[in-house]
């Protein structure tokens, strides 16, 4: 009777997991696996009356090979590791900052929220025109000083730079977010026993908040670091990978590959390399996530 | 006592210096959108008598900018209602399933929103083109909805560990059938919850450049791509883009302004739990 009622009981829950997994399997899994099998194949859309045809790993092959894979990979981890370590810290700093009472707190938080939520699409163009050499803002403060006006955007060495700037400008709000939430989550009873103890703020920072904090700044560490993985619109709109290919990331080449060079193989088996590459990145911080976890429970 | 003091003040300090960094750029693009075109390149500090024929211009100049307006609203509310309706009862099941391999489900649909945008944007280009459905709202909203998705899951998952499971169990043994305790008894309660994934849902299409680059081209265009026609070959538009992006962040930010609490439990929910 019981397992009856269980099984009836699971057989009517089975009607929610339905229609959402169908939905991602009908437009989510089927497109993944038609570009698997087009990633087989060569296709150029420029020439589309020749059908694509089996080509083996060629395209794989070409991607590691010739298409400068291994520097676009560079320059995004560059971009990767430059962006985000610099939003843990200030989001760590703003976070410790605006964990306390004070009036205004609401209007602050609110005003360090705004960034995150905007379009990046016109972010990049608010930021294009800040980083003007003849009108820009930055170039007006700085010709106040007597420098002369840079271009930003338009020198190799300084271009990307000036996107991870652009990032952490708008990002930073998210880690902040985050990580006042963890803080937050600090029960008090920690703080008042380190100052029983006579913890100095320091070894308070660094015995109690940190710890606590650390399975926060690592999920939100990990979204940031696949969301910069994959990052597109920032880079199609203030540089679209120039000058010299010096911003050319991996997501850009590959949008670079697929409608502007028409060549449909090889666009997907270069999207399946970086499918790949954020599958990888899920695995390391998962197994740090769950070290980290183990370590605190005990 | 002296101590406190200053330390006080440092502290304001730094906070209002922050406020004004993050701030500034915002407040920046509202008086440019405002600027009389011929005085857009003058000094930042020059004084300049507020107007709104950059907005007029925006919608003026081209069509193309009216009609990316109500594509916007018709698809990003379409996908967020198309994500809630298959998303939440998914999350729902999710969050109350004894099934062994629900964990390794919600990370993976979770990874799908990590997708790199042209591994799923390129095949379904080639399947929309194929269907001839390309640049249609239809395969906008579609595409949206299976990156909007994950998100909903993800958030409203959260949302439901909150709610007792005693409450849909006295339900159904009132002799309600799951489905209906989940409407009528779950749903209303996660209002607050719903609220805030809807904004997230909302976001999440109203801000995609990428997809929209690819999939509606002109007939389908929303103002993410709109705005980017104002770059055009002969020069840059700017009184235009200001006023355009005013007219993209603004809806989002009264939007955020209303809900905020919400948004940001939303947004902290799956990674603190408390």
């Amino acid at each position: 009777m019981k397992k009856i009622r269980k099984k009836r009981f699971l057989n009517s829950m089975f009607i929610f997991f339905i229609p959402g997994t169908l939905y991602l399997l009908v437009t989510v899994i089927y497109p993944l696996l038609y570009s698997l099998q087009l990633s087989f194949t060569s296709w150029n859309l420029v020439r589309p009356e020749i059908e694509p045809s089996f080509v083996g790993l060629e395209n794989f092959i070409w991607v590691f090979t010739q298409s400068g894979f291994w520097w676009n990979l560079l320059r995004t981890f560059y971009f990767v590791v430059l962006a985000i370590s610099l939003e843990i810290l200030l989001g760590f700093l703003l976070a410790l900052l605006l964990n306390r009472e004070f009036y205004g707190k609401k209007l602050s938080r609110t005003l360090l929220t705004l960034p995150m939520v905007m379009t990046p699409g016109v972010v990049g163009l608010i930021w294009k025109w800040i980083y003007n050499p003849e009108f820009g803002i930055i170039n007006y403060f700085m010709s106040l000083f007597g420098a002369d006006p840079v271009s930003f955007l338009g020198n190799p060495d300084t271009a990307m730079l000036a996107l991870v700037l652009v990032d952490v400008w708008q990002m930073t709000s998210f880690m902040f977010l985050m990580m006042l939430a963890g803080l937050q989550g600090v029960p008090q009873e920690l703080y008042d026993s380190s100052s029983i103890d006579g913890a100095s703020g320091w070894q308070r920072l660094i015995n109690v908040i940190i710890p606590v904090l650390k399975p926060v700044i690592l999920i939100a560490a990990m979204i940031r670091t696949m969301e910069g993985f994959r990052i597109f619109d920032l880079v199609y709109v203030l540089t679209e990978g120039g000058p010299s290919n010096s911003t050319e990331v991996i997501s850009l080449k590959a949008y670079n590959i697929a409608f502007r060079q028409f060549e449909m193989g090889r666009a997907a088996a270069y999207s399946y390399v970086i499918v790949g590459i954020m599958i990888f990145i899920g695995l390391v911080y998962g197994r740090y996530l769950q070290k980290s976890e183990r370590l605190y429970s005990g | 006592m002296d101590k406190g003091w200053l330390q006080k003040t440092i502290i304001i300090f730094f906070i209002t210096l922050a406020c004004v960094v993050f701030f500034f750029p915002l407040l920046f693009t509202f008086f440019m959108s405002l600027k009389p075109y011929m005085q857009l390149f003058e000094e930042p500090t020059a004084f300049f008598v507020p107007t709104l024929k950059n907005y007029i211009n925006a919608f003026g100049q081209r069509d193309d900018f009216f009609r990316a307006l109500t594509n916007s609203l018709v698809i990003s509310s379409a996908t967020t209602i198309l994500a809630i309706v298959f998303g939440s009862p998914l999350a729902y099941w999710l969050s109350r399933t004894q099934f062994r391999g629900k964990n390794l489900i919600a990370v993976a649909i979770l990874m799908i929103r990590m997708i790199p945008m042209v591994s799923l944007a390129l095949p379904i280009y080639l399947l929309a083109d194929n269907l001839g459905i390309l640049d249609t709202h239809l395969v906008m909203i579609l595409a949206h909805t299976s990156i909007t998705m994950p998100l909903i899951v993800w958030v409203m998952r959260g949302f439901f560990f909150t709610i007792p499971v005693e409450l849909e169990e006295s339900a159904v043994i009132d002799g309600c059938s799951r489905l209906r305790a989940f409407i009528s008894v779950i749903m209303p309660l996660t209002l607050p919850g719903l609220a805030a994934t809807s904004i997230f849902g909302f976001l999440s299409s109203w801000n995609d450049l990428g997809y929209a680059l690819i999939l509606g081209t002109f007939n389908a265009k929303t103002l993410p791509v709109s705005v980017q026609g104002f770059v055009t070959p002969i020069g840059t538009l700017w009184g235009e883009i200001f006023a355009g992006s005013v007219i993209i962040v603004a809806p989002v930010f009264i939007f955020i302004l209303l809900v905020q609490k919400h948004f940001i439990r939303g947004l902290t929910m799956g990674a603190v739990k408390g």
